[in-house]
C-alpha cells in the first residue's frame, strides 16, 4: 500500500511529460506562423531607423484616418445592437416551441453560418443593387419611381454585416437560454406574476450571459471585418481592416499598416479584458 | 405569453428567418438565368453559366487549388489538433490556462492582422504562391475549432476505460488508437468538416499570400469588385452545395455518434 502513491507520482510525471510533447507540433506552428510574424510586423509600426511614433501621429492627426477608426467603432456597435434586437426574439422563440419545430427551424440559422461570407455578400449585392431585386420589386409596385441607393453606403454595410454575424449572436444566446429552468418561470406564474413580469424579472436576467457572449463575439468579429463592409460600403464607409489591406496591397506602406493593425489588436484585447472583468468569459476557456 | 404577443413573435421571427436565408438562396435561381445580366426571376433557364465556369481555366484551377489546400488543412489540423486537445484535457501542467488561451487566440485575433503578418513572412521567405504555404496559414486559424470540438468529447467519456486498457497491458499508443480514437471520432469528424469549410471559404488569409495559386474565394474577389455576372451566381451555387453537403454530413455524423 505504501508504494502506491509513489508509483502514481512517477506515472503522473511520465504522463504529463508525454502530454506536453503532444502539444509541440501545434506550438511550433503557432510560434512560426502566428506569434513571431505578428510581433515582427507590429514592430515595423514603431520603427523607422529607430523608434518612432510618426505613424500613430499621422493616424490621429489626419481626419480621414480618424474617420475610419470612428466608423469602425460605430459600425461594430450598431451591428451588435442590431444582432441583439434581431437575435433575442429568435432565441426566445426557440425556447418556447416544441423540439420538433425547433429542429426544423435551426437549419435556417445554421446554414448561413456554414455558407461562405463571400457568397452571402454576393447575394446581398444582387438584392440591393440599383437593378437589384428589392429596387425592382419596389419599382413594379410603384412605391418608388427611381431606384433608391441601398448599396455602396451605410445601409448596405449594416444590412449585410448584421446578417452575416447574426448566427454568432443567436447560437451562443440560445445555448444559454435553453438551460433556463422552466420551473422557475412556472413558479413565478403560480405566485401570480403577469407573463410580462415573469419575462422581465426571471427570464431576461437569466439570459444576460448569453446576450453578453453573443454580443461580444459579434462586436469583435465586426471590428476586424473585411469582406462585407468592403463590398457593400461606399468610399465613406471604409473600416479599419480594409484600410490595412489597402496600405499593404496598393501602397506597400508597411509601417502605417502595422500601426493600424496594432490599434485594432489593442482594441480587441481591451474589449476582451473588459468583458472578462464584467462577464467572466474565461470560464469558456477553463472548460477545456 | 398571450395569443397576440405570440403572433407578433412569430411574425417578427419569420422576418428574421427570411433576412437570414434570402441572400444565400437568391443566387441559386439567378445562376440558371439565360440572360447575361442579373435578372430575377430568370425568364429562360440555362446551364450556360455553369458551362462558362467549366471552360474557364482560371475558375477550374482555382477550384482545384481550393480543394488541394482544404484537404491538406483537414489532415494537418486534425492530427495536430487532436494531439493538442489530448494534452490539454488529460495533461496537468503549470500555465495550462495561459497556454490554452494562446492556442485558441487565432479565433479572436482579426484575420486581417494574421494575413498581413504571414504575408510579410512569406514574402521574405519566398513562400508566396505555394499550396503548402496557404495550407499551413489556414491551419493556424482552423486548429482552434478542431480543439474545441475534440476536447468537448474527450472530456465527456469515462477515463476508467483508458485505465482498464492500461491495466490489461495496452501501451499508450494502443490505448489511443483502440479506445480513445473510436470514442472521440464524432467530435473529431465534426471539427475536421468545419475546418474544411473554413479553409475552403477563406479569403482574408489567402488574398495576399496566394500569388498565382489563386483559391476560389480569391478568384471570386477579383471579379466581384468589377462586375456582378451570373457566372458568379453559378460558382456561388456550387460553393453553397459543397457547404450543404459538408454540413449535412456533419449533422449526420453527430447523430450517429450519439447513438
Amino acid at each position: 500500500m505504501a508504494t502506491k502513491p509513489k508509483n502514481n507520482e512517477i506515472l503522473n510525471f511520465l504522463a504529463s511529460y508525454k502530454e506536453i510533447t503532444l502539444l509541440l507540433p501545434l506550438l511550433i506552428l503557432l510560434i512560426a506562423l502566428f506569434l513571431f510574424p505578428i510581433v515582427k510586423v507590429l514592430f515595423t509600426g514603431f520603427y523607422d531607423n529607430g523608434f518612432t511614433l510618426k505613424h500613430f501621429h499621422r493616424i490621429f492627426t489626419t481626419p480621414v484616418y480618424m474617420q475610419v477608426l470612428l466608423n469602425t467603432l460605430k459600425i461594430s456597435m450598431v451591428v451588435t445592437l442590431f444582432s441583439i434586437l434581431l437575435g433575442y426574439p429568435v432565441a426566445y422563440l426557440f425556447y418556447n416551441i416544441s423540439d420538433r419545430t425547433r429542429n426544423l427551424l435551426i437549419p435556417i440559422v445554421l446554414i448561413p453560418f456554414w455558407t461562405s461570407v463571400l457568397v452571402r455578400t454576393y447575394g446581398w449585392m444582387v438584392l440591393l443593387g440599383k437593378n437589384g431585386l428589392i429596387n425592382n420589386i419596389l419599382l413594379k409596385l410603384g412605391i418608388i419611381s427611381t431606384p433608391i441607393p441601398l448599396m455602396y453606403n451605410e445601409t448596405g454595410v449594416y444590412l449585410g454585416t448584421a446578417q452575416i454575424l447574426l448566427p454568432f449572436m443567436i447560437l451562443p444566446l440560445y445555448s444559454v437560454v435553453s438551460k433556463i429552468d422552466r420551473n422557475l418561470l412556472r413558479a413565478g406564474e403560480i405566485m401570480g406574476a403577469s407573463p410580462l413580469s415573469v419575462f422581465i424579472k426571471i427570464f431576461f436576467p437569466l439570459s444576460i450571459p448569453g446576450v453578453a457572449t453573443g454580443g461580444i463575439l459579434v462586436f469583435l468579429l465586426a471590428l476586424g471585418f473585411f469582406i462585407t463592409p468592403a463590398l457593400l460600403g461606399g468610399r465613406k464607409d471604409i473600416m479599419i481592416a480594409a484600410l490595412i489591406a489597402d496600405q499593404v496591397d496598393v501602397l506597400l506602406n508597411w509601417g502605417f499598416a502595422a500601426a493600424l493593425a496594432f490599434l485594432l489588436l489593442i482594441t480587441t484585447f481591451f474589449v476582451l479584458f473588459l468583458s472578462n472583468k464584467l462577464f467572466k468569459l474565461d470560464r469558456i476557456i477553463r472548460q477545456i | 405569453m398571450n395569443r397576440q404577443s405570440r403572433y407578433i413573435l412569430y411574425l417578427f421571427c419569420s422576418v428574421v428567418f427570411l433576412y437570414l436565408a434570402l441572400p444565400g438562396f437568391i443566387v441559386i435561381p439567378i445562376s440558371f438565368s439565360g440572360a447575361s445580366y442579373l435578372q430575377f426571376p430568370p425568364k429562360d433557364l440555362s446551364w450556360k453559366w455553369y458551362a462558362a465556369i467549366w471552360q474557364d481555366y482560371s475558375w477550374t484551377s482555382a477550384i482545384i487549388v481550393s480543394f488541394e489546400v482544404a484537404i491538406i488543412v483537414v489532415i494537418v489540423s486534425t492530427i495536430i489538433g487532436v494531439l493538442a486537445s489530448y494534452a490539454l484535457v488529460r495533461g496537468e501542467f503549470k500555465g495550462k490556462n495561459l497556454l490554452t488561451s494562446f492556442i485558441l487566440s487565432p479565433m479572436i485575433i482579426p484575420h486581417m492582422i494574421i494575413s498581413i503578418a504571414v504575408y510579410k513572412l512569406y514574402a521574405d521567405m519566398r513562400l508566396i504562391g505555394s499550396v503548402w504555404g496557404l495550407a499551413l496559414a489556414h491551419t493556424v486559424i482552423v486548429t482552434p475549432f478542431i480543439i474545441l470540438n475534440t476536447s468537448s468529447v474527450l472530456r465527456g467519456f469515462d477515463r476508467n476505460l483508458e485505465r482498464v486498457a492500461a491495466i490489461l497491458g495496452a501501451n499508450r499508443v494502443t490505448t489511443f488508437f483502440k479506445i480513445i480514437l473510436p470514442l472521440i471520432k464524432p467530435g473529431v469528424m465534426a471539427g475536421a468538416l468545419l475546418s474544411f469549410i473554413i479553409s475552403f471559404d477563406d479569403l482574408v488569409i489567402s488574398m495576399f499570400i496566394c500569388g498565382n495559386k489563386r483559391t476560389l474565394p480569391v478568384r471570386i474577389w477579383e471579379d466581384i469588385r468589377l462586375e456582378l455576372t451570373p457566372s458568379l451566381a453559378a460558382i456561388s451555387s456550387i460553393i453553397i452545395t459543397v457547404s450543404l453537403v459538408v454540413l449535412f454530413s456533419a449533422t449526420f455524423l453527430q447523430k450517429t455518434g450519439k447513438k
